[in-house]
């Protein structure tokens, strides 16, 4: 629940995204779900650009043509890469462990 | 006797409406926004808005989709009407695929960093289906009016034929990749 927590105060900022088929999405996340599924708005790949019409251009993906969002499965997420500035890495380690030893506490 | 029981369940009947008045008093704005926003965090409220529209689903294997998404499920099960199945090819997929060699992509930074001009595209028509959520990689909502730009520009190819060079190539990339298996299993590696 910790990370579901920590993913719902990232709505609306910008992430980048790594897929298990490598494949290395940035966008806003717009919500997140309790399995981790990410929906995204403003997607880019890192060959994609802007055409003369103002359309972003995936080569590498021309299925994403005229996107308005997407919504990937948290089964298929290898990484996500945050700034710096929008975790603290401490409050995250200390909730984790008091999370964890809530768990403990309650598994005796 | 019987009569009294009559009017305990005349009482009753008249206690549990005032009842369910006084839950539905009980629930009051706070509550409310409290439910909305534990839905707004849901897979059903991510999905919700593209009901009835048309998606592109990609699921596990490569396979590319793009249908009227009907009905979904918070494992993501979807069924999807109308829908028709695309492949995109290479120039080199379709002129010299003897001369493709499946290689091992280490990091998401190495396939990420080279471009491909898909210049040939198969599409065809596969009715109604129904994805089990397991496979789903991503579903994204498409603007009808946008879609179709990159593949103006591409040359259409027979079905059979681009599906007989994308089996082939995975034919070679799955044998590369239990080649691969067994030379890191003989160093001890897994």
């Amino acid at each position: 629940m910790l990370f579901f927590s920590l993913f719902k105060t990232l709505v609306d900022q910008e992430v980048t995204i790594e897929l298990k088929n490598n494949l290395k999405l940035t966008g806003t996340i717009k919500s997140v779900d309790q399995f981790l599924n990410i929906k995204l708005d403003n997607i880019s790949t890192p060959e994609s650009h802007i055409d003369e019409d103002g359309d972003v251009v995936y080569l590498n993906n021309p299925h994403f043509a005229g996107l308005k969002n997407l919504f990937i499965r948290g089964s298929n997420i290898r990484y996500v890469h945050l700034k710096k500035s929008l975790v603290d890495c401490n409050l995250l380690q200390d909730a984790a462990r008091r999370e964890l030893s809530i768990e403990k506490r309650e598994e005796k | 006797m019987g009569n009294n029981k009559a009017k305990k369940s005349a009482t009753e009947a008249a206690e549990v409406p005032a009842q369910e008045n006084k839950t539905i008093d009980n629930t009051n704005e706070e509550e409310a926004d409290l439910y909305l926003d534990q839905y707004n965090f849901t897979t059903t409220a991510a999905l919700v808005a593209s009901v009835d529209r048309k998606v592109m689903v990609e699921v596990k294997g490569g396979h590319i989709f793009f249908g009227i998404l009907r009905t979904y499920d918070h494992f993501a099960n979807l069924t999807l009407e109308f829908v028709s199945e695309r492949i995109y090819l290479l120039r080199d997929d379709m002129e010299n695929l003897e001369s493709y060699r499946p290689h091992m992509s280490l990091s998401a930074n190495e396939s990420n960093n080279y471009v491909k001009h898909y210049e040939f595209y198969a599409e065809r028509q596969v009715g109604c289906y129904l994805i089990r959520g397991e496979n789903v990689v991503f579903i994204g909502e498409v603007d009808i009016d946008k879609e179709d730009k990159p593949i103006r520009n591409m040359i259409r190819v027979d079905w059979g034929l681009a599906n007989h060079i994308v089996e082939k190539k995975t034919r070679q990339d799955s044998r590369f990749m239990d080649e691969q298996r067994g030379r890191y299993l003989k160093k001890g590696l897994s």
